[in-house]
């Protein structure tokens, strides 16, 4: 920290946070807030003299509430600024100036009640968000008594009671009578594990800082007595299952097992009842202190940062990479990078590796000077466009902009794009072209397949990336599939238009299938999501058309699920043979009818632009 | 708002209950019979209540 605020290329603005954020790669401008700290850092030298006079108390939140701290305070002994700020919610109050005694004391009038937020607007070439983790809080957990019983305490406290800047100076002491416990028991996966508390994950740091912790007792108390209550112990990194030895070779008892219930005794102690696992009996114990290992969660408050660089994420919250294997500290947006437990739950040296990949990362970009950008891009007819926006609203990526009030017709940053094509599929008016992937070629693709012995055809839209890959997967298996099935790639399943699948109908197809990413593995962040709405309105409009809707199929296949694929192509040739020739005959004259109408519709309406585009006196 | 839905398999015919807010965020969704994904929401549990 010290070092990154010294080096002359790093800007560190601490006590902020991003507000806003424009542009695209190589061109972001990010609106940062710096939060009034009414202490000028320039000026503040930490002398520590205004700490002294305040009267002014709140819980340490660095102390994780062991201790206390004043209203004007250093946030951490290391705090980079070295600088004081005043914490104005817990201040007594600065209009009318209460007590003001800070302001009396400090020689170098640093302290400024005036002091405003900043706006200051930022431009970077590339961004990379590190915005850690939450820590899981067990007051839900009834059955251990957190909060309820003074001895219970988390990991993260343990960690500050041992700590030599910690509140007790690295003393171990236990809350409720300050002596030293001599039994203490470590609860392991709490808040982890458990589908129960919405975290069926294994937070991966647990474990070792539970062994971490027995061996600093043992070090430090070799007469107090560490018990660890686990699931299984995940000693899976270099060195981590020498010190899980150590560990129990320095007399420190695992038991293979999940307390059930914890209650108070005599005097703040603990008693536990838990069912040994490995004995297959239930035992009691006793305890002067326990630890629950606490888990990890995403931060709750990631959401503005997600929504403004239009990241995604898991189910559990995790900010999600581009690839898990090509492109594991990329974000789906281009020139956006992750780094650390915002992208799952790691250890500090797994979070540095991260952290220097993305780091090189950002240095091959900006080195390059300029950007290489995919050719698949969309494409806008500023003759065609209405500025209804939905292009806009759709876009994963925020690479689109329309303003409907304005009339200002839509426009695309080619190298914000991704090429996805989904707001090809949504823009009704049919002004935006997907290169490549147009629509002229997709329909030629469908014409073509279904030009001879359509009954006998099954058409499967299959997006590039995962279940087209399927398809590969199967073939490359050697796994035989019903060859009625025919494969149109696009790069996305957001692609696939609803004019698309009707032309297939239309043509004579007894069934299409629409086939794509699972959600988790969409490489267009929540294109999919797209789709699945567009087929509901499918399913629904061949309903009312009186055509059967399960001829329209949906499946998610991954890139690795070949046999899936084999299997749903198989289920598609099924469904194939349950449709009869008058059924088609039913779809095609159906649709046709309709296709008529549209036609008429789009025709009046191209005529009535056109008249009231003459109608405008000239100048 | 999230409630129940009455949901129906494109696959297997299948026909069951699970809840859906059609204003929130997509979840993968697929038939609790047949694994299939092409599941649909036909309508609201109380929607076809009220019209029963």
């Amino acid at each position: 920290m010290m070092d990154a605020g010294r080096h002359p290329n790093i800007k560190l603005l601490t006590y902020s946070e991003v507000a806003d954020v424009s542009g695209y790669v190589g061109n972001f401008k990010v609106t940062v807030r710096q939060k009034a700290r009414y202490v000028d850092a320039t000026l503040c030298n930490a002398c520590g003299e205004c700490e002294k006079v305040c009267p002014a108390t709140h819980p340490d939140e660095f102390q994780m509430g062991l201790s206390t701290r004043r209203a004007v305070y250093l946030p951490f002994p290391q705090a980079v600024p070295s600088a004081y700020l005043l914490d104005m919610e817990t201040c007594l109050g600065t209009n009318p100036i209460a007590c003001g005694k800070c302001a009396e004391v400090c020689e170098k009038q640093a302290i400024d009640y005036d002091d405003q937020d900043e706006l200051t607007v930022i431009e970077v070439g590339a961004i990379v968000v590190a915005t850690g983790m939450d820590v899981y809080d067990p007051t839900a957990l009834d059955e251990y008594g957190y909060t309820r019983y003074e001895n219970v305490i988390t990991s993260m406290e343990f960690e500050r009671l041992i700590c030599a800047g910690g509140p007790t100076i690295g003393h171990l002491i236990r809350p409720s009578d300050q002596k030293t416990p001599m039994r203490i028991g470590f609860i392991q996966c709490v808040g982890s594990r458990s589908l129960r508390d919405g975290a069926g994950y294994c937070s991966n740091i647990c474990c070792m800082n539970t062994v971490k912790d027995t061996l600093l007792i043992r070090d430090h108390y070799p007469a107090a007595e560490c018990s660890v209550f686990y699931i299984d112990i995940r000693a899976f990194g270099k060195g981590f299952e020498d010190l899980y030895d150590k560990s129990r070779e320095a007399g420190v008892k695992y038991i293979r097992g999940i307390p059930g219930e914890i209650s108070e005794i005599d005097g703040g102690n603990l008693r536990l009842i838990v069912e040994n696992t490995t004995e297959q009996r239930m035992e009691t114990h006793e305890f002067d202190m326990i630890v629950l290992s606490v888990g990890v969660r995403p931060r709750s408050d990631d959401a503005s940062i997600r929504r403004l660089l239009t990241l995604s994420t898991t189910a559990e919250g995790w900010l999600m990479e581009s690839h898990p294997k090509l492109k594991p500290v990329d974000a789906p947006t281009k020139g956006v990078y992750i780094a650390g437990c915002t992208e799952s739950p790691k250890d500090v040296k797994d979070s540095v590796t991260q952290a220097g990949a993305a780091a090189a990362r950002v240095g091959a970009l900006l080195n390059a000077g300029k950007v290489t950008v995919e050719s698949i891009t969309c494409h806008i007819d500023q003759e065609i466009c209405n500025a209804c926006g939905l292009c806009v609203d759709i876009c994963p990526y925020g690479a689109l902009s329309a303003d409907k009030k304005a009339k200002i017709k839509a426009s695309v940053v080619d190298a914000a794009c991704a090429g996805c094509g989904t707001c090809g599929a949504t823009c009704p008016q049919g002004a935006i072209t997907m290169r490549h992937f147009t629509d002229a070629q997709i329909i030629a693709q469908v014409d073509a397949l279904l030009a001879e012995k359509s009954e006998e055809k099954v058409i499967v839209f299959a997006c590039n990336w995962c279940s087209y890959a399927g398809g590969d997967t199967a073939g490359i298996s050697r796994m035989q599939y019903a060859a009625s099935c025919r494969l149109i790639r696009t790069m996305c399943s957001g692609r696939i238009d609803e004019d698309f699948v009707l032309r297939a109908f239309r043509e004579g197809a007894p069934v299409v299938l629409v086939s794509g990413c699972h959600f988790a593995d969409c490489h267009y962040i929540d294109a999919n999501r797209q789709t699945v709405k567009r087929l509901y309105r499918l399913w629904k409009y061949l309903e009312k058309r009186d055509i059967r809707p399960e001829r329209l199929q949906l499946e998610w296949i991954s890139a690795a699920e070949g046999p899936k694929f084999q299997k749903t192509m198989n289920q598609m040739e099924e469904l194939r043979q349950t449709v009869t020739a008058e059924e088609i005959a039913h779809t095609v004259e159906v649709l046709a009818k309709e296709e008529e109408k549209k036609r008429a519709r789009r025709a009046k309406q191209a005529q009535q632009r056109q008249s009231a585009e003459t109608e405008v006196p000239a100048g | 708002m999230v409630e129940p839905w009455n949901w129906k398999c494109m696959r297997c015919g299948h026909d069951y209950v699970e809840e859906y807010d059609p204003k929130a965020a997509m979840t993968e969704r697929s038939c609790p019979e047949c694994r299939s994904n092409s599941v649909r929401p036909i309508e609201s549990v109380a929607k076809a209540k009220a019209k029963s």
